[in-house]
């Protein structure tokens, strides 16, 4: 039997087959979000592709597509109750708007319905039908050979992702091409297509056999599949919906990877072409003539609703919604007439602790805006021979902000960096030897007496590593020549500066006013032997560190010719504000306060008095969070330890309940413990009548607290499809994902500890509640202008609340647009 | 010591060594109870410490008066240097480990299974430590298998669950062949008093066993059959995939079985020594394996894309080099070994998760420096360990070394100073001459330390090791192994060769794939918890 028996090689196909394989691909690739490599972490709703056609139906594909849970369970419901979010009255009130008619079900069978839903297990993972081919004839003949292609393909994806290491050059043509030189040693291969004895000859043949393109090969395996043309779309999304890590991954790569993106290509072209290989294999296994497949007409029947599991998201919904808005219902409260410093913080859900307990240390303001603090930069550290975008992954920034040594400190510096190539080299020589083929044995005979001490002290006292050190650098804001000769400019210019300075001032609200110190505070976590570090940083950053943000940031806000340009167009900062710049450790809640020597000598005093209470603050927040994290000792050196700690799958809670994004003054919500729920964006209706800011503020920043708010979501109500599952068994692959154990598909979303835990203080999966404090009428002209809004107000992906226009009262925007009131039964909320 | 203290220490000391075996046993026995389940975790961990501290008692006891023994004439328990050397690390290793897995899964549900799973390989591994006699040792053994197994699988999922298998399978034959060689020992010489092997060997040697119409000599075969128990343990050729299988297992569990558990084969062959010198054809297949999987093993390491998988294809290499350490007669390099690759590959797992951070470091700090011309490299690399190397041996007077510890560590040694050398040129940015000194001052340092270890270990042991002619000339096998490396790594570099090895070695080690007309479509499982993979109170 030759390889050409059943895939048969016509002339080249001609482009527009071609042609229309990508567009199939591209339509396909819908179902799955593109996945960014963990060192980003970047958060992504998981069915962004499917965002334009609404929430509710968006879910019926993932469920048809995936087998995936969508919505959340009883166990969600009782978790929400342990947690005091939600009582049996919230139940009600679901039970009656959702069940609701005229006559509506009487008091008993709601009190029943409501018992019954507390009492019930989780529903299984909704049923999937055959999406492939190769699947259709499994189904008939009972077997699963689609699970023996899904290993091996996952397998394969690994290494060629991982194939720059490789000590030998491969042929060109992508991960599809290498994949064709490597796989004709695996034997798996032969096995698979039931080749048994005479495997190795009879693969390398199949595989010379294959066209030289992985688009030609994906046209060709598909024939050889006996996938009609029409059909081609829906049996490619069935293979992206069998492997959708990598798949996403894959959509990474082909979508968002830098050109000099540091790992090698795997796209969905080669991604398609092997699987489709491997599958054509084991239907020649299986004995199976293309024109014997089974067809079906519609691949995946119809989508399944899940009934509970919209009263129950509506129920956990209302119930947060009425809490919160009660809370907000309230005269507004000033601030300190005279506070000591302003503290502009990051929106993120954890800043609002520190906020709350910083005002109530000090006479201080708060206020809340994007952690990249407007500044769109690329950030070099010192000594780093590679800048990374440190923005929101929708800017894609042009301008390179490097931490070089400050005046004065060159020598101080230098000799920090020559200490640092000494360990680096030392550090890389240990590695080679380690892998050295001949060399790895007597390293871990000698290497393992002096680990061995060294891991037990870090198991049994655990201390977080310590920062990387700051002092003595600056980063570069203004635009400055570096390098000698050819050196390259680096930095903003005047004209960026001011731009970036006014937008930020602007956007927040902080046009007058200003305190004496303005404290500009990043955020990032330190943790340890965590493959999901970037997880927990700063999502506006793009899964980085703040600080070099909160750096420029200030010093861009310090810089005379800034201020001056600033004045001319009526923000008038005066001499004596000085802004300092800081970076929030979210597993310590210690504040590290960035270039304080370079802060003014007047300044000093307060600086210190706000350190001082930085450290209280921070004291106080490490009291609440550690109540919240199961098992932790109390105390600031609990925290520590728990940050250090490498055995801790759960260094600290990130993001988990958040639910709301708030815009508007502090004073709305100034003095009310949000228990770090809620993203707080500075906003100051009176000064933006048109709806400039507002609309930077609900096209930018909630758009990332949506994606973050989903990825939580969806990681929770589906911890195996959704999430990346349990932590203690993850194994990063390629230094870009992880797997679950051995081997499979690569993991993405949030660990299954970052959103769940076993006394049930975990996230409480709802859709995010967008509060705005500004008239309706001024949303909604904003969300006219802008489409991304109309998808996610419109598809409920995103609820909205704002003020009436005439009366102030707060109301409820459903999608299409209608007001209502926020609280109360409103039957015609939920659609039959 | 004197007097009446001295009679309560010979009473206690014994007591303290039944105690060291049995507490691990019984914790885990407990800890199955339904009752003590919460605090499970919490027991073992208490009573792996206390093993510690025993161990540091009895290490003492020993010290001050000689082997610890329970039992009269033939002891059934003894506690000498080479039972110290093992009970230190697995204690240690135990205790470290259980920590670790306290916190990581805290929130397990079923973490008391692997509480008991780890109390028991404790104990069984302590009683093959201390075993007096063959069937002792068999014992804690077959205890440690069970308790491999049971590791893998605690948590009862799907893929836990098929590792668990199939390290059940692979270890049953070795299992299987270490109890029929005891079988053999007992019915032809009766129970063997591990203090005295030798004599045991001497007379199994006189014996010839009939197969059918063969007539094979009775110590060749009990020695194949061990060393094939040793080699299974070990994660050798053919069956070296178990170990990869139980990455499904979390990383506690890992760094226990990479650290702890494989190590048994090599201890088995260290304390059975005598019985290796008496079957050279057993030997030398044995080097065979050993060498065939050093490099295929470390072949995979290379390519395995994941972490935890290349730390487990490593570890089949490791295992293969400290039974080459046996068979060719370097008992001290193959203990030396055993300790340091135990704490070395327990630190790797456990740090496993920092792969992305160390990445991202690596990448953005890239190696500034240009190294020298590749011959100037070379020469180099070659020539500064061997003359560093020359002079410590020298130096440190390690001439009357047994020929196959020389060998060994020599070799090891210089294959870890040259590479040491080589990557360092090429790592840090300096000066040719200063790169030479820095590497001169570190092979003095930590090449002195290590040859200092290991003869140091060699000394300390010296009564319990053998020292008659190894059956296995250091020389050819090391030469063996060299070449398939130099050959492999050269094919390394040719795709036409190379890529296909990829894909080969890639392969290696996951399950077998089995015919696709043999797959079963799982059964739709029934209404499933929220969170499968952990048991929890919702």
């Amino acid at each position: 039997m030759s390889a050409t028996d059943t895939t048969t090689h016509p002339a080249t196909p001609p482009a527009a087959e071609r042609a229309r394989l990508r567009v199939d691909l591209a339509r396909a690739a819908h179902l799955v979000a593109p996945a960014w490599p963990l060192e980003d972490f970047v958060a992504v709703n998981p069915v962004v592709g499917l965002l334009e056609a609404g929430f509710d139906a968006a879910t019926a594909e993932a469920r048809r597509w995936f087998g995936a849970r969508t919505h959340p369970g009883p166990s969600a419901l009782r978790a929400a109750s342990a947690q005091g979010e939600l009582d049996e009255d919230d139940l009600r009130i679901a039970v009656i708007e959702v069940t609701g008619t005229l006559d509506g079900p009487s008091p008993s069978t709601v009190d029943q319905l409501v018992d019954d839903l507390l009492g019930r297990a989780d529903p299984p993972a909704p049923p999937v039908r055959p999406r492939t081919a190769l699947e259709r004839v499994d189904a008939v003949e009972g077997l699963d050979r689609a699970a023996l292609v899904d290993a091996e393909a996952a397998r394969w994806c690994g290494v060629l992702v991982d194939r720059a290491h490789l000590p030998f050059a491969l042929p060109d043509g992508g991960a599809y091409g290498a994949w064709r030189a490597m796989a004709a040693g695996d034997r798996g291969l032969a096995r698979l297509a039931g080749w048994g004895g005479r495997g190795g000859r009879g693969v390398r043949a199949w595989l010379a056999a294959l066209p030289e393109r992985a688009d030609d090969a994906v046209l060709d395996l598909l024939d050889a599949l006996g996938v009609a043309p029409t059909d081609h779309a829906a049996e490619l999304r069935g293979q992206l919906a069998r492997l959708p890590g990598w798949a996403g991954y894959a959509r990474w790569c082909d979508e968002w990877a830098p050109a000099d993106a540091p790992v090698p290509h795997l796209g969905l072209l080669d991604l398609m072409a092997l699987r489709l290989a491997l599958d054509a294999l084991a239907l020649r296994g299986a004995g199976v003539a293309p024109g014997q497949v089974p067809v079906e007409g519609d691949p995946a029947g119809a989508p399944p609703v899940d009934a509970d599991g919209r009263l129950i998201l509506h129920a956990l919904e209302g119930a947060y919604r009425r809490r919160l808005l009660t809370a907000l219902d309230r005269d507004p409260m000033p601030g300190p007439a005279e506070a000591a410093a302003q503290a502009v913080f990051c929106i993120d859900a954890r800043s609002e602790g520190l906020r709350r307990h910083l005002e109530a240390v000090g006479p201080y303001d708060t206020l809340g805006f994007a952690g990249f603090f407007a500044v769109p930069l690329r950030h070099r550290p010192l000594g780093s021979t590679e800048a990374y975008a440190s923005t929101p992954v929708l800017l894609t920034p042009a301008v390179e902000v490097p931490e070089v040594a400050a005046p004065g400190a060159e020598a101080e510096v230098a000799r920090r960096q020559a200490r640092d190539a000494r360990s680096m080299a030392a550090g890389r020589t240990v590695a080679a030897v380690a892998h050295g083929p001949l060399s790895m044995y007597a390293l871990a005979e000698g290497a393992g007496w002096l680990l061995g001490p060294a891991a037990m002290a870090r198991t049994v006292r655990p201390r977080p590593p310590a920062p990387a050190a700051t002092a003595g650098t600056r980063v570069v804001a203004a635009e400055e020549l570096v390098g000698t000769g050819d050196g390259t400019t680096v930095g903003f210019t005047l004209e960026d500066r001011v731009l970036i300075a006014e937008t930020a001032l602007r956007t927040m609200g902080l046009t007058a006013g200003f305190a004496p110190l303005v404290l500009v505070c990043g955020h990032g976590s330190t943790t340890s032997a965590n493959p999901h570090a970037a997880a927990l940083d700063c999502g506006a950053c793009g899964g980085n560190r703040g600080g070099p943000n909160a750096r420029a940031a200030a010093t861009i806000l310090n810089d005379p010719a800034v201020r001056s340009a600033l004045a001319e167009r009526g923000i008038d900062v005066p001499a004596d504000t000085w802004f300092v710049a800081g970076e929030h450790d979210t597993a310590t809640d210690e504040v590290r306060l960035l270039d304080a020597d370079a802060v003014p000598a007047a300044h000093r005093p307060a600086l210190a008095v706000l350190a001082d209470d930085l450290v209280e603050a921070g004291r106080r927040l490490t009291a609440e969070r550690l109540g919240r994290l199961p098992g932790a000792k109390s105390g600031t050196g609990a925290a520590r330890a728990r940050s250090g700690d490498w055995a801790e799958p759960r260094p600290e809670w990130g993001l988990a309940r958040n639910a709301a994004f708030v815009v508007g003054h502090r004073d709305l919500t100034r003095g009310l413990d949000l228990g770090t729920r809620t993203f707080l964006h500075s906003y100051d209706a009176e000064a933006d009548v048109d709806g400039t800011a507002l609309e930077t503020i609900l096209t930018a920043p909630m758009v990332v607290a949506h994606s973050i708010n989903a990825q939580y979501y969806f990681s929770t109500v589906d911890p195996d499809r959704f999430g990346a599952g349990d932590k203690t068994v993850h194994n990063v692959v390629a230094g870009i994902g992880v797997l679950a154990g051995e081997g499979g598909d690569l993991r993405g979303g949030l660990p299954l500890q970052s959103v769940w835990a076993a006394d049930g203080s975990g996230h409480l999966p709802v859709r995010l509640l967008t509060v705005v404090d500004a008239p309706g009428d001024r949303v909604e002209a904003v969300i006219d202008r802008n489409p991304i809004l109309g998808h996610l107000f419109d598809g409920a992906w995103v609820h909205l609340v704002a003020r009436h226009p005439g009366t102030g009262t707060w109301r409820r925007r459903l999608p299409g647009g209608r007001w209502i009131a926020p609280v109360g039964c409103s039957p015609e909320v939920v659609p039959a | 010591m004197t007097g009446e203290s001295y009679f309560v220490y010979i009473e206690v000391v014994p007591l303290l060594l039944v105690l060291l075996v049995a507490a691990p046993l019984v914790a885990a026995a407990a800890a199955t109870m339904p009752r003590l389940r919460p605090w499970s975790m919490s027991l073992v961990q208490a009573v792996a410490g206390g093993t510690v501290v025993a161990t540091a008692a009895l290490l003492s006891g020993r010290v001050l008066d000689g082997p610890v023994t329970v039992g009269a004439d033939r002891a059934w328990l003894r506690f000498d240097d080479l039972s110290a050397l093992l009970a230190g690390v697995v204690t240690l290793l135990a205790t470290m480990v259980l920590t670790y897995a306290r916190r990581n899964l805290a929130e397990d549900g079923r973490a008391w299974r692997l509480a008991a799973a780890a109390g028991l390989l404790l104990g069984g591994t302590l009683l093959l430590a201390t075993a007096g006699r063959l069937s002792v040792l068999v014992g804690g053994w077959l205890l440690a298998s069970v308790a491999v197994v049971a590791l893998v699988g605690y948590r009862g999922d799907p893929a836990g669950r098929q590792a668990a298998r199939r390290a059940s399978t692979s270890l049953a034959v070795g299992d299987a062949a270490l109890l029929v060689a005891t079988g053999i020992t007992l019915a032809l010489v009766g129970d063997v008093d591990l203090a005295a092997v030798g004599p045991a060997v001497t007379e199994l040697s006189a014996r010839d066993l009939a197969l059918g119409p063969l007539l094979l000599p009775a110590a060749e075969v009990v020695t194949a059959l061990m060393m094939i128990a040793a080699a299974g343990r070990a994660a050798q050729l053919p069956v070296f995939g178990w170990l990869t299988g139980t990455l499904a297992a979390p990383t506690p569990v890992s760094a226990l079985l990479h650290a702890g558990a494989v190590n048994a084969g090599g201890f088995l062959l260290v304390r059975l020594g005598p019985a290796v010198e008496a079957a050279p054809v057993a030997a030398w297949t044995l080097a065979a394996v050993a060498v065939a999987t050093i490099v295929t093993a470390a072949g995979a390491a290379l390519v395995r894309p994941d972490v935890k998988g290349a730390l487990a294809a490593s570890t089949s290499a490791q295992m293969g080099f400290m039974l080459l350490a046996v068979v060719v007669g370097a008992p001290a390099a193959a203990l030396t070994h055993l300790v340091g690759h135990a704490f070395y590959k327990a630190s790797r797992f456990l740090g496993a998760g920092e792969a992305v951070r160390l990445a991202v470091g690596d990448r953005r700090h890239p190696v500034a420096a240009t190294p020298p011309a590749p011959t100037m490299r070379a020469a180099l690399a070659l020539g500064l360990p061997a003359v560093v190397l020359s002079a410590l041996w020298v130096g440190l007077g390690l001439d009357g070394l047994p020929s196959g510890e020389a060998w060994l560590v020599a070799a090891a040694a210089y294959a870890a100073g040259a590479q040491a050398t080589w990557a360092l040129c090429g790592a840090w940015d300096r000066s040719l001459a200063l790169v030479a000194g820095a590497a001169t001052g570190v092979l003095l340092v930590v090449g002195g330390a290590y040859l200092a270890l290991v003869t140091g270990l060699g000394v300390l042991l010296d009564p319990l090791l053998t020292h008659a002619a190894p059956p296995v000339d250091a020389r050819v096998a090391l030469g063996a192994l060299a070449g398939a490396v130099v050959l492999a790594a050269l094919a390394g570099r040719r795709t036409a060769l190379a890529a296909p090895l990829v894909g080969f070695l890639g392969g290696l080690g996951r399950s077998r794939v089995p015919r696709p007309a043999t797959v079963r479509a799982p059964r739709p499982l029934p209404a499933t918890r929220p969170v499968p993979a952990l048991e929890g109170s919702w």
